[in-house]
C-alpha cells in the first residue's frame, strides 16, 4: 500500500495539468496568454528534495514520456527535459539546506528552464515564429504567474505530504 | 563547486541527445497512424483522465450554471424573438426536403456528399502546454472514429481528427491547423466559390481562407462551408462567415478572412462526423 502512494500523486499531479486547462474558463485571457500549468514539474522538484535525483529521475522519465506520447506528439522533448531536471534538482539540494521555500524556488527556475527550452525547440522545428519577447509576454510571464499561485497554496501541503509518505516509506 | 556532470554522465547526457533528435524527427515524420505503444499509452492516461475529469467537470460545470443564471433573462427575450422567424424557417427547409428527395428518387441517386451519421464524443483532456491546441475525446477507432474525420459542435466546424487510438482520439482544432492540413471548403453564393482553409490569423482569431481565384466575387457575410471535395469531410458543414477579402501577397489569388461560426476554445462536447457515401462506396467494392 505505502509503496502505491508517491505513484499516485505523481499520476494526480500529471492529470490536473491537463484538467486545469480544461476547466480554466475560456475568455480573452485564455485565448491571448498561456497560463500553462507546471504542477508535475514541482512534484518532481519537491520529489528529488526528499527522495533524492535518482528517484525523481525515473519519474521524470517516465511522466515526461506519457507527455509526449499524450500531448504533444513530439516524442522526447519533455522525457528529456524532466529527466535532467530531476538529476539538477538532486544535485542542487546536496548543496542547499532541505526546505520547501528553496524547493519552491527552485521549482520556478525549472519551470522558466523548462518552458524556455520547449520555446526553442518549437522554434527550431518552425512550429512557432514567436520573437523571444512575444514569449517572453504571453506565455513565461502568464506561466511564472500561475504556478507562483499554485505553490503560495500547495507548496506547504505537497512538503508535508511528501515528508509522511518518506517517513511511512523509512518505517517499512 | 563541485563538478555537475561526470565523465560517464557527460556521455550519457550527449547520447540522450542524439537520441532526443532522432526521437524528435520520428515524431514529425506525417504519421498515417500512431504506433500500437503509443495508442496503448494514450487510452490508458485516457482513462485515467476520465477517472479525475468526471467530478472535475462536475464542479466546474455547477459555477458555469451559475454564471449562466444571470444571463438567462436577457437571452430569452432574444430568443422569444427568433423563435418566429424560426417556425418560418422550418417549413420552408421542411418543404425543401421534400423536394429535394422527390428529385433525388427521379435521378435514382441516393448518396450524396452531404450525408454523414455523427458520433458523440466528450472532451476528457487537453494539451496543457498548449503550442498546439489539440483536445482529447473518448471515442476511438472501436467507435468508429478515423483519422481525417471532420470534428464539429452544433454552431458549425471546430477541427479534424489528428491520431485515433483504439479508445480516445486526438483532434486537432482549426486555430492550430498547419499547411500541411488543409480543409476545403468553398464560399456559399450564387455561384460556388472553392478555396483552402489555410491557417488560423491568431490576432484575428479567423480562418484564412486561399487559393481563390482572383476574379471571383466573395462579399463580406457570405457563409463558407465545407466542400466535402477530397478526404473524408462531408459536404455543407458550416465553418463561418466572410468578414475581408485581400488579394495574396503576390496579387494572384484572393485571401478571405473568416469567422468561425463555433467557439474555436470552449469546447466540451463535439460530434465526430462520418460520411455515409465512403460506407455506401465501400460495400458496393465489397460487392464485386
Amino acid at each position: 500500500m505505502n509503496k502505491w502512494r508517491l505513484p499516485f500523486l505523481a499520476v494526480l499531479c500529471f492529470v490536473s495539468e491537463s484538467l486545469f486547462v480544461d476547466v480554466w474558463p475560456k475568455g480573452d485571457l485564455y485565448v491571448h496568454y498561456f497560463f500553462v500549468p507546471r504542477f508535475f514539474l514541482v512534484f518532481l522538484v519537491f520529489t528529488a528534495m526528499h527522495f533524492g535525483g535518482t528517484r525523481a529521475m525515473g519519474y521524470g522519465f517516465i511522466f515526461g514520456f506519457l507527455y509526449d506520447c499524450v500531448y504533444t506528439e513530439l516524442l522526447g522533448v519533455y522525457a528529456f527535459a524532466y529527466t535532467l531536471i530531476a538529476y539538477l534538482a538532486g544535485k542542487a539540494m546536496k548543496w542547499f539546506h532541505q526546505n520547501w521555500f528553496i524547493a519552491s524556488l527552485l521549482s520556478l527556475l525549472s519551470i522558466v528552464l523548462l518552458d524556455s527550452y520547449v520555446y526553442g525547440i518549437q522554434l527550431l522545428i518552425g512550429r512557432t515564429d514567436w520573437s523571444f519577447s512575444v514569449f517572453w509576454d504571453r506565455r513565461l510571464w502568464p506561466t511564472l504567474l500561475l504556478n507562483v499561485a499554485f505553490l503560495l497554496v500547495f507548496s506547504y501541503p505537497l512538503e508535508r505530504r511528501l515528508a509522511k509518505i518518506r517517513r511511512f516509506e523509512q518505517e517499512e | 563547486m563541485p563538478q555537475l556532470f561526470g565523465n560517464k554522465r557527460l556521455i550519457f547526457l550527449l547520447v540522450s541527445i542524439v537520441i532526443l533528435v532522432m526521437l524528435i524527427g520520428f515524431s514529425l515524420r506525417s504519421r498515417e497512424e500512431l504506433t500500437w505503444p503509443e495508442q496503448f499509452v494514450k487510452d490508458t492516461v485516457g482513462f485515467v483522465q476520465l477517472l479525475f475529469g468526471k467530478p472535475a467537470q462536475e464542479i466546474a460545470g455547477f459555477f458555469e450554471n451559475v454564471s449562466d443564471l444571470r444571463r438567462t433573462y436577457k437571452e430569452n427575450e432574444l430568443l422569444k424573438a427568433r423563435l418566429e422567424e424560426y417556425a418560418a424557417l422550418e417549413t420552408e427547409v421542411e418543404a425543401l426536403r421534400q423536394e429535394n428527395e422527390r428529385l433525388r428518387a427521379l435521378l435514382d441517386k441516393k448518396e450524396s456528399l452531404r450525408d454523414f451519421v455523427s458520433i458523440q464524443a466528450t472532451v476528457i483532456g487537453r494539451n496543457p502546454d498548449r503550442w498546439r491546441e489539440t483536445i482529447i475525446i473518448n471515442k476511438g477507432e472501436q467507435h468508429g472514429v478515423k483519422k481525417d474525420m471532420a470534428v464539429i459542435t452544433p454552431a458549425g466546424l471546430v477541427g479534424k481528427v489528428q491520431h485515433a487510438s483504439q479508445f480516445t482520439s486526438t483532434v486537432q482544432l482549426l486555430s492550430a491547423l498547419d499547411q500541411n492540413n488543409r480543409i476545403s471548403a468553398y464560399i456559399q453564393g450564387k455561384e460556388n466559390v472553392f478555396g483552402l482553409i489555410e491557417g488560423y490569423d491568431e490576432k484575428r482569431r479567423e480562418l484564412l481562407l486561399g487559393e481563390i481565384p482572383i476574379d471571383a466575387k466573395v462579399e463580406k457575410r457570405q457563409k463558407v462551408l465545407t466542400s466535402g471535395l477530397g478526404g473524408v469531410f462531408p459536404k455543407g458543414l458550416p465553418i463561418g462567415e466572410v468578414t475581408e477579402v485581400k488579394p495574396d501577397q503576390y496579387g494572384l489569388t484572393k485571401v478571405v478572412y473568416v469567422k468561425p461560426f463555433a467557439n474555436l476554445y470552449d469546447i466540451d462536447d463535439v460530434m465526430i462526423v462520418k460520411r455515409t457515401i465512403d460506407a455506401a462506396l465501400q460495400e458496393k467494392e465489397e460487392a464485386k
